[in-house]
């Protein structure tokens, strides 16, 4: 075994030990597995959201997107550095609160509640689960690339490991395993990315040496208009770039879900000083590392390999050890994420609400995990048998999980009138215009981007139909004083809390 | 600089300066919102030894 795999046999293992130690000092019902019993101080808050959203695309879809567009790759990065402040400052403390006034144990039981109808969930649930399973297969497809390339073990058993290693401590300790790995994942490829960027760049004598080299190349791929220069420019698909990693967050129910598990409404304020950070030092680098590619290693066939090479190139052997268990831990963090997320909606969203309402916190648990065993082995199957692009696929599936949540999420936080038919559209609106607009091909013709579509189609359906509706269906009474109280700085009053689940009622001021 | 165009230079830093400002921003405005810690202690005493007992990364 090389000194690689050694490196990243003992990153698995403390994974794993991660998902034992949680197990046993979390909670054991559904709000501790599910929520990490609402415990979670800014930095894990923080590092959690980033992490899980960062994903293996930002090491093989990004170098990819970089090797072969050059800085207009950028447009993406300029989006996602803001991703984190924008969620937490626009969702963050209002979420937190109106969902432990609201008792929701999910970001999609969230909706429901906050729009009460069951029609909201069984839109909501499947959209998402649908788009997160595809999600989770990329990651899957990355983390199996990886592992091949470092230890030379074939594709398939590759694959089959580090699905493994992440079905396994999401598997124990719920919520609080994925939130501890992620934010000691989220710390690892940091170091990893930042490594690869010093090292590619003292490999191309500096950066702005590297530039001139790629400058001699195409001039263009130095410009942020594309290999084709200004003349070419689709000015809806830089939008749309923009939009999809900024704004395109808060329709995330797996990272909107970290909101829920704040310690506190205000973790939201110092978790985004812990955000932007993060973003500044990591979102550029696979970028620049996948333009500098291009002088490195001029012929790559398949280009999203393009970071994995680099940094097996210009790195000493020990290092590259250390930088590939930051990819894995990018790659793995999002793959947890969204395993749990599938299982939680599988098991509260889906199975509870309409199956068996009177399931035991055990019996939620362990439909969680059955469910993210079940998916994994489905994602096994099609990662191993035809694997589909990464970058793809990951744009895809973010952009219509942002173009169907995004206004439902701000909108529950924020505007008092948006009601249960206003919702409903909004989702079907973006689901629909989203899909059909990729679908068709129209992204070429029009020069715009889905996501911007998508955000459009279903920010209007929400308004148009939220004011025609609201006096056939207004907004509850009790909806709405949550929604007075969220506006409110101050501790939730015991009488909104009333009624909850046993986790929550113990929350409950004795003397107010 | 570096190399690189001035529209690109402008655009890579400059949105980034961007969201650095509107983070600082965020901050100071919403440096209120401690009120709301403090008034959640003073509701429930208990409170405060329950999650120092239960809150895990709190590294701030």
């Amino acid at each position: 075994m090389n000194l690689e795999t050694w490196f990243l046999v003992i990153y698995f293992i403390a994974m794993a030990g991660i998902g034992v130690w949680t197990l046993k000092i979390g909670n054991k019902d559904s709000e501790g597995y599910l929520l990490g019993g609402r415990s979670l101080g800014p930095a894990v808050t923080a590092l959690r959201l980033q992490s899980s959203s960062m994903s293996g695309y930002m090491f093989l879809g990004a170098g990819s997107l970089a090797y072969t567009k050059g800085y207009f790759s950028l447009w993406y990065a300029m989006g996602d550095i803001g991703g984190g402040v924008l969620n937490l400052s626009i969702l963050g403390r209002r979420m937190r609160k109106l969902s432990q006034i609201l008792g929701s144990l999910t970001s999609i039981e969230y909706l429901e509640h906050r729009y009460p109808s069951k029609w909201i969930r069984m839109i909501a649930a499947p959209v998402a689960v649908f788009c997160i399973f595809f999600y989770v297969m990329t990651q899957f497809i990355a983390g199996g690339r990886g592992l091949e390339m470092v230890t030379g073990i074939p594709y398939a058993w590759a694959l089959l490991v580090a699905i493994g290693v992440i079905v396994f401590y999401t598997f124990l300790g719920g919520y609080l395993a994925v939130a501890y790995t992620d934010f000691v994942q989220a710390i690892i490829m940091l170091i990893g990315m930042v490594w690869i960027l010093i090292g590619t760049l003292q490999a191309v004598g500096g950066w702005t040496a590297g530039n001139n080299a790629v400058g001699e190349i195409n001039p263009n791929l130095l410009t942020m208009w594309g290999p084709e220069g200004f003349g070419s420019v689709q000015w809806g698909v830089i939008i749309g770039a923009v939009l999809v990693f900024s704004i395109g967050y808060m329709g995330w129910p797996h990272v909107n879900v970290s909101h829920m598990a704040m310690k506190r409404p205000s973790v939201a304020r110092t978790a985004s000083l812990y955000a932007t950070g993060f973003n500044l030092l990591f979102i550029p680098a696979p970028y620049i590392v996948g333009i500098m590619a291009l002088i490195i290693l001029p012929n790559l066939d398949n280009p999203e390999l393009a970071v994995f090479q680099v940094a097996d190139t210009v790195l000493p052997n020990f290092a590259v050890g250390i930088v590939m268990a930051g990819i894995m831990a990018a790659i793995m963090s999002t793959a947890d994420a969204l395993l749990l997320q599938s299982g939680t909606i599988a098991s509260q969203d889906l199975f509870q609400r309409f199956i068996k309402k009177d399931m035991s916190d055990r019996q939620s648990v362990w439909v969680s995990r059955f469910t993210v065993l079940i998916l994994a082995i489905i994602g096994y199957w099609v990662a191993v048998n035809d694997p589909p692009s990464v970058a793809e696929v990951a744009i895809f599936a973010t952009t219509v999980l942002g173009a169907a949540f995004v206004p439902v999420y701000v909108a529950a936080a924020w505007w008092k009138k948006a009601n249960v038919p206003g919702a409903i559209v909004s989702m079907i609106l973006g689901t629909v215009s989203s899909v059909s607009w990729q679908m068709a091909g129209l992204v070429d013709v029009t020069g715009v981007d889905p996501m911007g579509v998508g955000i459009v189609c279903s920010t209007l359906g929400l308004i148009v139909v939220s004011l025609a509706t609201q006096k056939s269906h207004p907004v509850p009474a009790y909806v709405i004083d949550a929604l007075k109280e969220t506006d409110k700085i101050g501790a939730i009053p015991a009488r909104m809390l009333i009624g909850q689940n046993d986790a929550l009622a113990g929350q409950v001021p004795k003397d107010a | 600089m570096f190399g690189l165009p001035t529209a690109t230079v402008v655009i890579i830093f400059g949105i980034p300066a961007i969201w650095v400002i509107y983070t600082l921003i965020f901050v100071y405005l919403s440096r209120g919102w401690k009120a709301e810690d403090v008034a959640e202690d003073q509701l429930t005493p208990s409170a405060t030894e329950r999650r120092s007992g239960t809150e895990n990364g709190g590294l701030a």
